[in-house]
């Protein structure tokens, strides 16, 4: 028996033109309760876009955003409140205190306490300051109480829109173990990011957008599988080179600026080191190729990367 | 943040997630916001302040004499002076936080949080003007206690006693009740004009400065209107003045007075128009700025 799957958010057909522009086109997405869903795409790939008509913001030109399985535009004021978001660059009062912040917004909610706002404030961190005014805070600040508005009445799905734009690494890593608790705890979390290696830690499943269309919905894993190749520095590159080529998973392995790019036997890198080394050729380093976005992107639209 | 601090806290889901929003809510929302602007106390203290300058230099001797021989003459001056004050200070601090209210929300992007949370774009709008209009009633009401109180006083430094206000003809309080009504309607219609500013320009600066400049164009207008009319003796000219807003305005207190003793202050319609003409033009003003604001909030995409 398989477990029922509930649809927490879904793409219609979902189009937006603005004039001759056609921003967001046919797009079709389902996330389901529970799933960390990546939304992967370039600059200006109409992630924001997809984001806005998904939060009622925007209107869309064609098809349908469904929230809980009702239509956002119908039914916003009954399905909204269960959506915690952020978009874009965080927006605040900056005249206001933190704390002011929240009840601004917890008053709108209704029913937020100021214990629940102690809450979440311990949470992103701003406990020792929530008195201070919001223009005061630093952008990994502000980006925290963004995410603390959102988290003011416990909302069962979580729009993100690149959450981690702006901040340092540790910002970064702090907001992913904050989503990967969520997620743990059962809420539905849609995160967007135009950098793989920001959030395919987390994802489970992952649609890339190019353009405003539907390029690939897979798993994280399948994405990456599909490009796993790993960078070794040798002293005899070409030499090697040459041994890797004569083995059948070794047809694609190349010279990248006196670097070897080669494919592993089993697509683990211990098995390379092992090959390599069993034939004189110790490696003095080796890493994993992190293929980038934009090559993902060429590969999977069938254009010549290189 | 670790992974068990959120689960720990513990998020009473229950108690977080049942929908509590109300229409009262979202007006205490705005009341905070209001609130924690520290240039609308800045204001509110400059006007007290500009209150006590004009007081002191209203008291001079002439007015004794005036008030021995004609209580009347000295109550409707009185009148003139304190509503004109009242409708150009209270116009510009009702302007300039409305267009604060409702533009920051589209300059700091705070709208797209609010209405992502499911707040219904005329609830919002509806919260806004009720707590601004609540803020000019509170206003006048501040102003009328404090008048009443500084013109008592007056009465009774120059007189010795307040006979000459109880000897004053009915038509006196009539006019001052005009005036109240007057100021209300004013009262509505700057935090009307202040909102529909924010909403058409979508940013702060456009509905401050919008808000700021539409009445002195329009009494600018007025004066240009009239100065056209005797430069080319073409009558056409009048007509134009005779929909402007703030000349109107202007002239809606003499109107409704059953004795016209009121003195408009600025400009005034070029032809002579009635309390009807008046009243239907200001209605017409507001409810292009309220349907306007209702309109374009409800039909445009938030992308701010
Ligand atoms: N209001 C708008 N008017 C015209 N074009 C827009 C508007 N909003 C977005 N766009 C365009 O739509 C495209 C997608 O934008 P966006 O959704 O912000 O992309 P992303 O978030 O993926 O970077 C961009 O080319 C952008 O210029
Ligand atoms: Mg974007």
């Amino acid at each position: 028996m398989q477990a029922m799957k509930e649809s927490i958010l879904s793409t219609h057909a979902l189009s937006k033109r603005y004039g001759q522009r056609t921003v967001v086109d046919q797009l079709e997405l389902q996330v389901d309760r529970g799933e960390v869903f990546g939304f992967l795409g370039p600059n200006g790939a109409g992630k924001t876009t997809t984001i806005r008509m998904a939060l009622g913001l925007v209107e869309p030109t064609a098809g349908s955003v469904e929230l809980f399985g009702s239509d956002v535009r119908t039914h916003g004021a009954q399905v909204l409140p269960r959506v915690g978001a952020l978009v874009e660059s965080p927006a605040l009062y900056g005249y206001m205190s933190g704390r002011d912040n929240l009840r601004a917004v917890g008053r709108v909610l209704g029913g937020i306490s100021e214990s629940r706002m102690d809450e979440v404030l311990e949470v992103i961190h701003l406990r020792g300051r929530d008195g201070d005014r919001v223009n005061t805070y630093s952008l990994g600040m502000k980006q925290r109480l963004g995410l603390g508005l959102a988290m003011l009445n416990d909302p069962d799905l979580y729009i993100l829109d690149e959450p981690a734009n702006g901040l340092d690494p540790a910002g970064i890593a702090e907001i992913r173990d904050l989503l990967r608790e969520l997620a743990a705890q059962g809420r539905t979390v849609f995160i967007s990011s135009h950098v793989l290696s920001e959030i395919q830690q987390i994802c489970d499943r992952v649609a890339i957008i190019q353009e405003g269309r539907l390029v690939t919905l897979s798993t994280v894993a399948q994405l990456t599988e599909s490009g796993g190749e790993f960078i070794v520095i040798v002293e005899r590159p070409e030499a090697a080179l040459a041994l890797v080529r004569t083995q059948p998973w070794g047809q694609k392995a190349r010279l990248e600026d006196l670097q070897l790019v080669v494919p592993s036997p089993s697509g683990r890198g211990r098995d390379l080191v092992q090959f390599l080394a069993g034939h004189g050729h110790w490696p003095d380093v080796i890493r994993e190729r992190q293929q980038s976005l934009e090559e993902i992107f060429l590969d999977l639209t069938g254009r010549e990367a290189r | 943040m670790t992974a068990t601090s959120i689960s720990e806290r513990g998020l009473s889901p229950a108690q977080a997630r049942s929908p509590r929003a109300s229409f009262a809510g979202a007006v205490g929302s705005e009341l905070l916001k209001l609130r924690k602007q520290r240039l609308n106390w800045v204001m509110i203290a400059l006007a007290v302040l500009l209150f006590g300058v004009m007081a002191l230099g209203l008291g001079t001797s002439d007015q004794r004499q005036l008030l021995a021989k004609s209580p009347h003459t000295f109550f409707n001056n009185f009148l003139d002076i304190w509503t004109t004050t009242f409708q150009i200070g209270s116009g510009i601090v009702l302007l300039l936080v409305s267009a604060r209210l409702m533009g920051m929300e589209y300059s700091a992007g705070t709208l797209r949080i609010l209405l992502a949370r499911g707040q219904g774009r005329l609830q919002l709008l509806a919260a806004k003007l009720l707590v601004l209009i609540s803020l000019g009633l509170l206003l006048l009401a501040g102003y009328v206690i404090l008048v009443g109180a500084y013109t008592a006083g007056t009465v009774i430094v120059l007189h010795g006693n307040l006979d000459p206000l109880r000897s004053l003809p009915p038509v006196a309080w009539q006019n001052l009740g005009l005036a109240a009504l007057v100021q209300v309607v004013s009262i509505v219609c700057a935090v009307l004009l202040g909102t529909a500013a924010a909403v058409v320009g979508r940013s702060l600066a456009f509905a401050v400065g919008v808000a700021m400049s539409f009445y002195p164009a329009d009494n600018f207008g007025a004066l240009v209107l009239i100065l056209l009319r005797s430069a080319t003796h073409q009558s056409f000219w009048t007509k134009p003045s005779d929909v402007l807003l703030g000349a109107n305005f202007n002239v809606l207190l003499q109107t409704l007075e059953p004795d016209h003793s009121s003195r408009p202050a600025f400009a005034v319609p070029v032809d002579h128009v009635d309390a009807t003409h008046a009243l239907v033009v200001i209605a017409a003003w507001a409810m292009l700025f309220l349907g306007g604001s209702i309109v374009l909030l409800l039909r445009r995409d938030v992308n701010q």
